[in-house]
């Protein structure tokens, strides 16, 4: 039965390319009668349709969003429904990014690329590497002392498009994962965590509000993280968190938009070890610049809240994302 | 909770103006902020160069009636805008179902119109507030489903036409029917 099913798809298929063989040929020599006689048309039938070729970037610009800091798609902080790069659903696409986040007293850097397939699914990997500098010294493990964690991300579409569903209040509805490694496994059990590894795990809503220029994105985040997983998994407990995230941003033009977001987090190694300051959520306002449809830099202001010390660290941040 | 005060202002700053100010679909101001018949009339020529410089889009209308496309997209645009016009054209996805017009070139027609709309100095976000009703278009467009074979409903009443006596029920359908044994 489904043998039979699949030959038959599979016949229709080839009779339609042989189909549209024969066809080009037949019009090429009507034209060309046509064109003897003088009507002026151009000599060679022009085919429509899609381009056999594979095609790029046809998304439109902005809509594959920048890159987050776990090297997911979507705002600075948090990741959005979209599916990252320039593909549209019958293409692929891919970017890379560099982020930087300076503080005060700690720098981050963080790198990585993602693929887009199909605007269906998006496959990300990134690394965070987070440098105590002075802080470091001053805790006993060496100046600039640094930790760096892993992502391996996992975005799929589920329903739903943020930008095309205008006439609804449909959002564009994505799940994720975010599998994260730490590479002080040692230290941050030392500090309380229970892990040094762990699983994220998302479901994200984006819409963009066309007529008003304004998109908004939820995110509820199901995290064992500390500090994003910088500061390993676990402490308090070992549980899941449900943790929210939003972003709104205004488009201001084709090329700029404009807009805040926040983050939050869940609170489990401070209470493991009461000598760490609580950790705090985070948010940010930021303005991204997309000059082209291969390029985007984001300048932000974050407030990291207190990150291992009782100081609250405001950060500047600056991302650069290229792509296709 | 103090925490929570900038970023609730910014929110509310950012959430305040597009949803406080401009509404969205169609009206007459904004048919107004398109200048009007002559504003969308020139629009409309001026997208058409733009397509047909397009590499993406040019051999979709090379070929095609220009002229036509252009006269009904002005009515198209004028009517989606909130101007006083009646679209007569092809309803969109009789138009475009037999082409195969992928995300790539409904995209690239967009971007078309971005630069024409951007050319002619209309606001961006009057921009966006026309590109947010023809947005759902491309769900007509693109991998549409096979236009419908189906005849339109009846629009008279099915008791308008008197069936004189002694033509039997369905007699259209009998011959369908195997002659009986
Ligand atoms: C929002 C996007 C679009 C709108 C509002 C639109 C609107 C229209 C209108 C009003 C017509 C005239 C229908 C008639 O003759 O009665 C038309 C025809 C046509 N459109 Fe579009 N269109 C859109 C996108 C596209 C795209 C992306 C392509 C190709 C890449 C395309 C290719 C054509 C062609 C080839 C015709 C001529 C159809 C024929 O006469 O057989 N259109 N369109």
């Amino acid at each position: 039965m489904f043998l039979q099913r699949f030959w038959g798809r599979f016949w229709g298929r080839l009779c339609r390319v042989r189909r549209a063989r024969r066809v080009a040929p037949w019009a090429g020599a009507a034209l060309l009668g046509v064109g003897l006689t003088g009507a002026g048309l151009p000599a060679r039938a022009a085919t429509v349709g899609r381009p056999e070729g594979a095609t790029f970037s046809g998304k439109l610009i902005a809509t594959g969003g920048v890159t987050q800091v776990e090297g997911a798609a979507g705002g600075g902080l948090t990741p959005w429904a979209v599916i990252g790069g320039g593909g549209t659903r019958e293409e692929v696409g891919a970017t890379a990014f560099f982020t930087a986040v300076r503080t005060h007293d700690y720098g981050m850097d963080a790198y990585g690329a993602l693929i887009g397939l199909w605007d269906r699914v998006e496959l990300s990997i990134a690394q965070d590497r987070f440098d105590t500098q002075a802080i470091g010294g001053a805790l006993g493990l060496g100046k600039g002392y640094a930790f760096t964690s892993t992502v391996a991300g996992l975005k799929v579409r589920m329903a739903g498009d943020a930008v095309y569903d205008q006439d609804s209040w449909m959002p564009q509805v994505a799940l994720g994962a975010q599998y994260k490694s730490n590479n002080r496994g040692a230290l941050v059990k030392a500090l309380g965590a229970r892990d040094d590894q762990g699983v994220d795990l998302y479901a994200s809503a984006t819409k963009l509000l066309l007529a008003q220029s304004l998109l908004l994105s939820g995110t509820l985040r199901l995290t064992k993280a500390n500090q994003t997983g910088l500061l390993g998994f676990g402490g308090g407990d070992d549980d899941y968190h449900a943790e929210l995230e939003g972003s709104a941003a205004l488009l201001l033009d084709r090329h700029l938009v404009a807009g805040v977001e926040y983050r939050m987090k869940p609170n489990t190694l401070a209470r493991a070890n009461p000598g760490l300051a609580p950790e705090d959520d985070w948010y940010d306002a930021f303005v991204a610049w997309l000059p082209t449809r291969n390029l985007a830099v984001t300048l932000a202001y974050v407030n990291l809240g207190r990150v291992v010390t009782p100081t609250r660290q405001n950060a500047v941040y600056l991302s650069l994302q290229a792509g296709f | 909770m103090a925490r929570l005060t900038i970023p609730t202002l910014l929110l509310a700053a950012i959430l305040a103006g597009p949803l406080a100010g401009c509404a969205a679909g169609p009206s007459p101001d904004l048919y107004q902020t398109f200048g009007g018949q002559p504003g969308v009339v020139a629009l409309v020529d001026d997208l058409m160069d733009g397509m047909m410089r397009n590499p993406d889009l040019h051999p979709y209308f090379v070929n095609a009636n220009r002229r036509h496309i252009k006269a009904e997209l002005a009515a198209q645009f004028c009517v989606t805008l909130g101007g006083p016009c009646v679209y007569k054209g092809m309803d969109m996805k009789m138009a475009h179902a037999r082409y195969g017009i992928g995300d790539h070139e409904f995209n690239a027609l967009v971007e078309e119109l971005q630069e024409a709309m951007d050319r002619r100095g209309i606001p961006y976000a009057a921009q966006n507030r026309l590109l947010a009703m023809l947005a759902p278009y491309r769900n007509d467009m693109v991998h549409p489903a096979p236009p419908p074979r189906a005849r339109p409903p009846l629009t008279i009443a099915p008791n308008a036409v008197r069936v004189p006596e002694g033509v039997p029920e369905g007699a259209s359908t009998t011959k369908e029917t195997p002659p009986a044994p």
